[in-house]
């Protein structure tokens, strides 16, 4: 099957990615003051001497044929695999703009229909009495205020 | 120390604090019978609770969840061949064969009696330590301190999947332990202009992110029922006190696993799996009458689930004396003292005696109750561990983001948790370790305050650091361990 981590030059990839970001980070602790920088200065050519390592450690690894892949499972590996950032990343979105009270039961109903494959019913039930636990805890017994969204933020 | 024992034991013994014990209990039960949830997630899951209590009332609601989580993950091993937590995979190669042959009650009983008393010996062996822990870190100075969080982010790495990956995501975790205003320099660093970064990256949600959310969208990928073995409903829960019996039978068997899991619980990152395992070994390859190991000796059940307990109580003293956490839960645990003002260290010891003593009670009472709540209903808790993935995932994940935004009110910190919970996800799937980010990070302010502090003390010389002997000797230790896998590396190339 398809998987992102296991396609061609991945680990070659996020190696050069984690070079960059050592070589950046390292780079910019030189612009700080003597204490501030100095050990990330330290910490820095460290991080760029293993890194480096490891693009050495990639380039020589055989096997970067991407013969793992299989065209036909690609697409739907790749959903599956990007499947639970997505919807981490609309509930982001949907807690950002709306607040937790709107994005809590829209998408505890949401993955319970779409992705977990439960009837509506089920799904509405259970985002009903699951967003009613964590407002009873969190905002009732521990009386945390809880974001309202930029919409509703007052 | 019978006085702060005397206080520990009163505060511990009031009402609301016996509640938060129970509730702890209860959440370690449950996330340990879970496979792949485990002692992190529930720690991480539970922490944003704790922000309104007294820092007394977190440790005691921690130590339930700590003393409980291996009993939980003994339960999934035994009746489903599938261990709760990671260590509890020892337990399976006894534990499923008794099962097999109807024995699942006398494998039980024997699991949660050596699971408690391994944890009570490990116990007794902390506050033994406690006193002359204390005398011992009082002998080091910054540059030792620096170098004792060097070796225990080395041997830690060294223990992890792959050394390479395990130091990048160390230095990864030093680098985001950097972001804020720096204190020492005055200095606002790597904050990106980002006004909300100048405090730096909290613990709370880069936890929730790294352990929580990251475990969640693993298991989305891998979807269905966590286990799909053969329902606790058709197992028989028959022969408990048979099982209890046996570990009183086997003295030798028990005390052995107790004190391996102790020692190594005292080794930054070797923990709990191989502790569990160096017991089941050495308990089969040192027995009499040893023919029966792999196909249901009882035996096989009480060494590792001796150690596995055990080592909790070794790892609380390097975390609580030095401040250096040895697994993902102790610097998990580390973050909710220093979220709740308490600093580990030398001081605490010195300082906070009662609360110290606090903790060992309230993982003493976790051990005892979660046994018993293990021996009475075991056959129910195997159930658990068939809930549906997908109804896991979502709740999981809301009560996550709502958790990580109760810390400080700010919606920053639920992109925080957001970001490190990718972040963990891809660590996961390309396999960088996460625990050596998550040690780095809490060791980052300790590391850099005592590197600068050497650097003061020997004019910018870091030769100098190694003319200070307790310095020198962590070197070697580190370099030592370093070595190991190099040293593996050329046996295998040398035996093909």
């Amino acid at each position: 099957m398809f998987t992102l981590f296991r396609s061609r030059y991945a680990d070659l990839v996020i190696a050069v990615l984690l070079f960059i970001i050592a070589g950046v980070a390292t780079w910019t602790a030189y612009s700080y003051s003597r204490a501030s920088g100095l050990f990330p200065i330290f910490t820095g050519w460290l991080f760029l001497a293993l890194t480096g390592l490891e693009i050495a450690v990639q380039v020589r690894k055989p096997g970067h044929s991407g013969a793992d892949i299989e065209s036909g499972s690609t697409r739907r590996g790749m959903l599956v695999e990007l499947g639970g950032p997505i919807w981490l990343g609309f509930l982001l979105l949907v807690v950002y703009i709306a607040g937790f009270l709107v994005a809590i039961p829209l998408f505890l109903f949401l993955f319970l229909y779409l992705a977990a494959e439960r009837t509506v019913i089920r799904s509405a039930v259970f985002a009903i009495l699951a967003t009613v636990l964590i407002y009873g805890v969190f905002a009732g017994l521990l009386e945390y205020r809880l974001f309202a969204g930029v919409l509703f933020d007052t | 120390m019978l006085d702060s024992l005397f206080t520990a034991a009163a505060y511990l013994g009031e009402g609301a604090n016996i509640a938060y014990l129970l509730l702890g209990v209860a959440v370690g039960i449950l996330f340990g019978s879970i496979p792949g949830l485990g002692g992190a997630t529930a720690i991480a899951l539970l922490l944003p609770l704790t922000f309104g209590m007294q820092p007394e009332q977190a440790i005691i609601l921690m130590g339930g969840i700590m003393g409980a989580v291996s009993i939980g993950g003994s339960v999934s091993a035994i009746l489903l061949n599938t261990p709760g937590t990671a260590p509890n995979a020892a337990t399976c190669i006894d534990g499923y064969p008794l099962t097999r042959q109807g024995k699942a009650g006398v494998a039980i009983g024997a699991a949660a009696t050596a699971s408690s008393i391994g944890g009570i010996i490990s116990l007794g062996i902390l506050v033994a330590m406690l006193p002359v822990a204390k005398s011992i870190v009082l002998l080091f100075g910054p540059p030792a301190f620096f170098m004792l969080a060097v070796l225990g982010l080395t041997s830690l790495t060294v223990a992890s999947s792959n050394l390479l990956r395990g130091l990048i995501s160390a230095c990864v975790g030093l680098f985001i332990g950097f972001i804020g205003y720096d204190d020492i320099g005055g200095t606002e660093r790597y904050t990106g202009g980002i006004e909300f970064l100048w405090d730096g990256v909290s613990i709370v949600p880069l936890l929730i992110g790294l352990f929580a959310i990251a475990e969640m969208m693993n298991l989305y990928r891998t979807g269905g029922p966590i286990t799909d073995r053969a329902t606790g409903e058709s197992v028989e829960v028959v022969g408990t006190p048979e099982g209890i019996r046996s570990v009183f039978a086997n003295p030798r068997t028990l005390f052995s696993g107790a004190a391996i899991g102790t020692t190594i619980g005292m080794i930054p990152g070797v923990g709990g799996v191989v502790a569990s395992f160096l017991s089941y070994s050495f308990v089969a390859q040192t027995s009499r009458d040893n023919q029966h190991f792999g196909s249901g000796d009882v035996r096989g059940v009480i060494a590792p689930e001796a150690a596995n307990n055990a080592k909790d109580g070794g790892a609380l003293i390097p975390t609580l004396a030095f401040g250096i956490p040895g697994s993902a839960e102790m610097a998990i645990f580390l973050g909710v003292l220093i979220l709740h003002g308490i600093d580990p260290g030398p001081m605490l010891l010195i300082e906070r005696e009662a609360t110290i003593l606090m903790l060992v009670l309230a993982l003493l009472g976790a051990t005892i109750i979660s046994g018993l709540l293990i021996l009475i209903g075991a056959r129910y808790l195997a159930r658990i561990a068939h809930i549906d993935s997908m109804v896991l995932i979502p709740s999981v994940i809301t009560v996550s983001l709502v958790g990580a935004y109760s810390l400080h009110n700010t919606i920053g910190d639920v992109f925080v948790a957001v970001f490190f919970g990718l972040v963990g996800y891809f660590m996961i799937r390309a396999d960088y370790p996460r625990i050596t980010l998550i040690i780095a990070f809490v060791l980052s302010g300790l590391m850099e305050r005592n590197f600068i502090q050497s650097m003061i003390m020997f004019e910018g010389n870091w030769l100098r650091m190694f003319g200070d002997v307790t310095t020198l000797v962590l070197f070697v230790l580190t370099l030592l361990a370093l070595s190991i896998p190099l040293v593996r590396y050329l046996r295998k190339m040398r035996a093909a």
